[in-house]
């Protein structure tokens, strides 16, 4: 497994973006999502029965369930083509479409947060500085639509909610593939003695998405969402490359790499 | 520079006021079921602490009261919000890490020549008396660190320091891609479900082990450097010779490195190994014991050079 922690790429100017998503996702977690995300505390086996009782409505109300997208009904209109276990009592008069929008703020628990917020700094920020504010954060939402709809694409009769910034943060990995592919990441790789190297990022994100194709299905992960999502960051910024803005940053940034190599210290 | 008993003295007295803080924002707004709510409103009490004491006064009010100041490198005047954010920050994160936090803390401050732990090391800045009237360039550090604590000299040269060769370690593999890509699959190769047992993480660590050793000899006893080393203007050395080590004494040094590093069982050891480099005259870690070797400022550069190079790889901006 390869722990991305920084990458070498100097930024010209304060990711706001990233950090206001970083800060919105720890904030929904944190005061909006319900105590059984963070593991309770609660030892009475009556509350706790309440609690994981609160903790699946509220997925089931702001998560992506894939065949309430392809039908087009909520699971309270008990849909046909929905296959497999749903929750005794789903919650009513929810939004699909927004819904889309929800589920990339929500996490399943703090090691889930921390681990996309880690990605998301590494590398959104860096796309964040390629790309512009409004750019990267038109291609963060939007990218991670479409990455939830290769979930869907994949599982589209089941009725398990999909909740997760992976999506979208696979957008910006995706992104970075083309926008900085001599970037290296400062990497922990545990499955090799907890080496810590940097690690050309174009390594680093193609082990990423190769190992999206073999995590086990047990794992629930949704590695058609990271896969689906890197995807559509890779086309999207083959395209977002040829505005003249970008053009100019990236010329930029490669002319003082150059006076940064000549520099003798 | 500051005294470091009076800072840990205005340490703990900051830490029990944002104690009682702490327990008045649980008291008004905390959810006993929400573990790490708690906690982030425990970190966010003592970052708005540090940080707006730090903006509004040079400092938290018991540091103001024993005569110290936070500066910011390369300026004057009180530190700018983005420093005092900074600084709070990470004066927060390790606060509420008990044990471990305090610890990292205590250790950075008390282990750097100059006082400066990781919130300083992080934001920027630095824990001076009130009566250091002048502001501190970030070039002046090498030469501030060496009056506070004096270079160890031995018959080759200036002994490289640990914080510089830690750094230069991680920079190791920079432009090496071959060996990246070959970690990589190493990676890769255990996430493989035929492969992902724990049999197969141990093979590769093991495999990982034998490759860093082959690659470090060579490296070594060809070159006396590895790339960090090169950029932190640092050589390795035989004892005797003043040469780069021969390819025996190069692979012995190698293996025990290698060892020490990627076997957790022997961390212990590798903390030991660690002190010595810290502590002893010559700065020999087991590994420089095993090869023979010194690990000094490289010769061929001018000592203001090299100085400066030592000094950039300390701050992480060497590349």
């Amino acid at each position: 497994m390869a722990l991305p922690l920084r990458d070498d790429e100097r930024t010209r100017r304060v990711p706001w973006i990233t950090i206001a998503l970083i800060a919105i996702n720890v904030l929904v977690f944190l005061f909006v999502q319900p105590a059984g995300f963070q593991g309770g505390g609660i030892s009475n086996r009556q509350d706790q029965y309440w609690q994981a009782q609160e903790q699946e409505e509220f997925a089931y109300r702001w998560g992506a369930v894939s065949c309430e997208i392809t039908t087009g009904k909520t699971l309270a209109q008990h849909p046909s083509g929905c296959r497999g276990e749903r929750p005794d009592s789903p919650p009513a008069g929810k939004s699909i479409s927004l819904a889309l929008l929800t589920a990339m703020f929500l996490h399943g628990s703090i090691a889930h947060l921390a681990g996309n917020m880690l990605y998301l700094w590494v590398f959104g920020s860096a796309v964040e500085d390629r790309l512009g504010r409004l750019n990267y954060l038109g291609l963060y939402l939007l990218g991670g639509m479409v990455a939830t709809l290769g979930y869907v694409a994949f599982n589209a009769r089941s009725p398990v909610p999909l909740i997760g910034a992976s999506g979208a943060i696979a957008v910006a990995m995706g992104a970075y593939l083309v926008l900085l592919p001599r970037g290296r990441i400062l990497t922990v790789i545990s499955t090799a003695a907890f080496q810590v190297v940097y690690v050309p990022a174009i390594v680093v994100l193609l082990l990423f998405f190769v190992t999206q194709l073999f995590t086990d299905p047990l794992d629930q992960v949704a590695t058609e969402a990271h896969a689906a999502g890197m995807i559509a960051g890779f086309i999207a910024a083959l395209v977002f490359r040829q505005i003249p803005a970008v053009r100019r940053r990236a010329k930029t940034d490669a002319a003082d790499a150059e006076l940064r190599a000549g520099t003798a210290f | 520079m500051a005294s470091k008993g009076v800072r840990v003295a205005a340490r703990a007295i900051d830490a029990a006021a944002e104690a009682v803080l702490v327990l008045l924002a649980w008291w008004a707004v905390g959810d006993a079921h929400k573990l790490f709510t708690d906690l982030f409103l425990a970190a966010a009490v003592i970052t708005a602490y540090e940080a707006l004491s730090c903006l509004w006064l040079g400092a938290t009010p018991t540091m103001r009261l024993f005569g110290l100041r936070v500066v910011e490198l390369d300026a004057s005047g009180r530190p700018t919000g983005p420093v005092c954010l900074r600084r709070g920050v990470m004066v927060a994160v390790l606060t509420v890490i008990p044990v471990l936090g305090w610890g990292l803390w205590l250790a950075s401050m008390l282990t750097d020549a100059l006082g400066r732990g990781f919130p300083d090391r992080v934001a920027g800045s630095m824990v001076v008396p009130d009566a250091f009237a002048r502001s501190v360039a970030t070039k002046d550090l090498a030469g501030f660190a060496d009056g506070v604590r004096p270079p160890r000299l031995t018959a080759w040269g200036r002994v490289g320091d640990l914080d510089v060769r830690f750094r230069a370690r991680l920079r190791r593999l920079t432009d090496s891609r071959l060996m990246a890509c070959a970690i990589a699959f190493l990676a890769l190769i255990v996430t493989v479900p035929p492969f992902a047992t724990g049999e197969m993480i141990l093979i590769s660590s093991a495999i990982w082990i034998v490759v860093f050793v082959a690659h470090e000899t060579w490296l070594v006893h060809r070159t006396g450097a590895t790339p960090g080393h090169v950029m932190a203007g640092l050589v390795i050395i035989s004892r005797e010779t003043g040469a780069p080590p021969g390819a025996g004494r190069s692979f012995a040094r190698a293996l025990v490195l290698g060892l020490l590093l990627y076997v957790p069982l022997l961390w212990p050891i590798l903390f030991v190994s660690m002190s010595m480099m810290r502590y002893n005259d010559t700065g020999r870690g087991l590994h420089d014991v095993a090869g023979g070797t010194l690990v000094v400022a490289d010769p061929k550069l001018d000592p203001e050079t090299q100085r400066q190079r030592a000094m950039r790889m300390r701050l992480g901006l060497a590349g």
